[in-house]
């Protein structure tokens, strides 16, 4: 069965091969896709002002309400954080944004707003998780507060990080299979 | 459709379609004419707040640079009416709002809980001590007026989250001096203990 | 599968989970409970992978007529000579 697929597959891949308009053609075709993707992905940044508008939940410092392997939305429009609002912010010299609720505001006669976070499901507030020596989170720290969530769907992404190779054969087998598929 | 692969692809992602318009059916009926109080739309999916407000003053300290509140509160309310088929859970925060003289608005939050759709829905708190302390940015405590909020952020399964606010305010002053906990010390180990019991 | 098999499995799942997830939403409405729509929802996916899928014989009652092996020979071979 597998070996049916994989020689049907090198025999499309051949012909394509000596076919070199359809080959063109289908190298589009894959073009097309990863173009539109990226177009949809900066459309969403544009739109939510955020500079990645769809994380992957990868703790669960907020169970039970978001997972590990949740995908959230954000919105990073210019009004300000409240209290409770769920905000994703992100560390100096970290990489991982964090996702997180927010526990105090103070908000001072400029409107400089300097924020407290701490996960549903810590114990303790986030100010051990901050850089040494702060003490609030400012705006320009938060990425967006999250608005929406897709469950499980992040799943994929958590897996693709923990085994990167992962990565390789699955753009591998989607860009053989967009080049062979004669529907597309 | 003349592989099985071709059909695969089209039977998953046509029931994929299905499930996103059922999901969006489902948020459509979080709508109060729809799924409102005992079909009373003028009822609207929201809690009933009957009690928020400060019932005893434990201490008020300096504490380094900023001040530190503590004391116990009583929150009586019922949350059956906030749920319906599409609410994961109603995470639920009792916030202290004040004015100080360097912030224009300060937001803390003093006590929380999470309820899940199975779980008990009624919550009577009474004389508990507040989970985090009442901390301003700096020695600026003393005499301020408090507004307590309940606040409640309902998480849908499929649709976007909201947040609402209670319209019962508990309102209070902190005293114009600082309070130690040595001067009330026999009723808050009395308030302590109760409220290990209760949770 | 033949052309007409082909026409009936794309109609069969897209009633079959069309029909599922009416009834699983109506279901879950009724008990309130989102769960319950996702479970029968998915029992219409599966339904419809396990009937539309695989080439089952009924989807192959209506074969396609070749044209006879001899026909074609019998037109090809003067073809062949005039050209």
């Amino acid at each position: 069965m597998l070996k049916e697929i994989i020689n049907k597959q090198i025999s499309e891949l051949r012909k394509l091969w000596d076919n070199k308009q359809e080959l063109l053609f289908q190298l589009l075709n894959l073009a097309m896709i990863v173009f539109s993707a990226l177009m949809i992905w900066k459309g969403l940044m544009f739109l939510t002002k955020s500079e990645s508008p769809v994380v992957v939940v990868l703790s669960g410092s907020m169970e039970p309400a978001f997972q590990r392997g949740d995908i959230l939305f954000l919105n990073n429009q210019d009004n300000p954080i409240r209290i409770g609002e769920i905000v994703v912010f992100k560390i100096k010299d970290r990489d991982i944004p964090i996702v997180h609720r927010v526990l105090k505001v103070h908000e001072n006669g400029e409107g400089e707003v300097e924020l407290l976070t701490k996960g549903d499901n810590n114990r303790i507030d986030d100010r051990s998780l901050y850089a040494p020596g702060q003490l609030w989170l400012r705006r320009e720290d938060i990425l967006g507060r999250a608005v929406g969530t897709l469950r499980y769907v992040g799943m994929v992404t958590i897996m693709l990080n923990d085994y990167p190779m992962l990565k390789y054969v699955l753009v591998g087998l989607m860009g053989l299979f967009v080049l062979t598929n004669k529907e597309g | 459709m003349h592989t099985v692969w071709v059909r695969l692809n089209a039977v998953v992602f046509f029931s994929l379609s299905v499930l996103l318009t059922l999901a969006l059916l489902a948020s459509f009926t979080a709508h109060p004419l729809i799924l409102g109080h005992n079909g009373n739309p003028d009822q609207p999916l929201q809690p009933i707040i009957n009690r928020i407000k400060m019932s005893s003053l434990r201490s008020l300290r300096p504490h380094g640079s900023v001040d530190r509140a503590l004391f116990s509160i009583d929150l009586n309310a019922d949350f059956t009416p906030a749920f319906h088929w599409n609410v994961k859970q109603v995470f639920v925060f009792v916030v202290a709002e004040f004015q100080t003289k360097q912030n224009r608005l300060n937001q803390v939050v003093l006590w929380d809980k999470i309820i899940e759709a199975d779980d008990k829905k009624i919550i009577n708190e009474k004389n508990t001590i507040i989970k985090y302390s009442l901390i301003s940015q700096s020695t600026d405590l003393r005499g301020v007026d408090v507004e307590l909020k309940v606040y409640w952020d309902t998480m849908p399964i499929t649709s976007t989250m909201t947040m609402g606010v209670g319209e019962e305010v508990g309102r209070f002053t902190l005293p114009s001096d600082y309070v130690s906990k040595a001067e009330k010390g026999k009723e808050g180990g009395g308030t302590k203990r109760k409220k290990r019991s209760s949770t | 599968m033949d052309f007409k098999g082909m026409a009936l499995s794309e109609l069969l799942f897209y009633y079959i989970c069309i029909v599922s997830g009416a009834i699983g939403w109506i279901y879950g409405f009724v008990h309130q409970s989102f769960l319950q729509t996702f479970y029968i929802w998915a029992c219409g996916l599966g339904v419809s992978v396990v009937l539309c899928v695989p080439d089952w014989p009924f989807f192959n009652r209506n074969p396609v007529k070749w044209l006879d092996k001899s026909v074609l020979e019998g037109k090809s071979k003067p073809s062949k000579k005039t050209s």
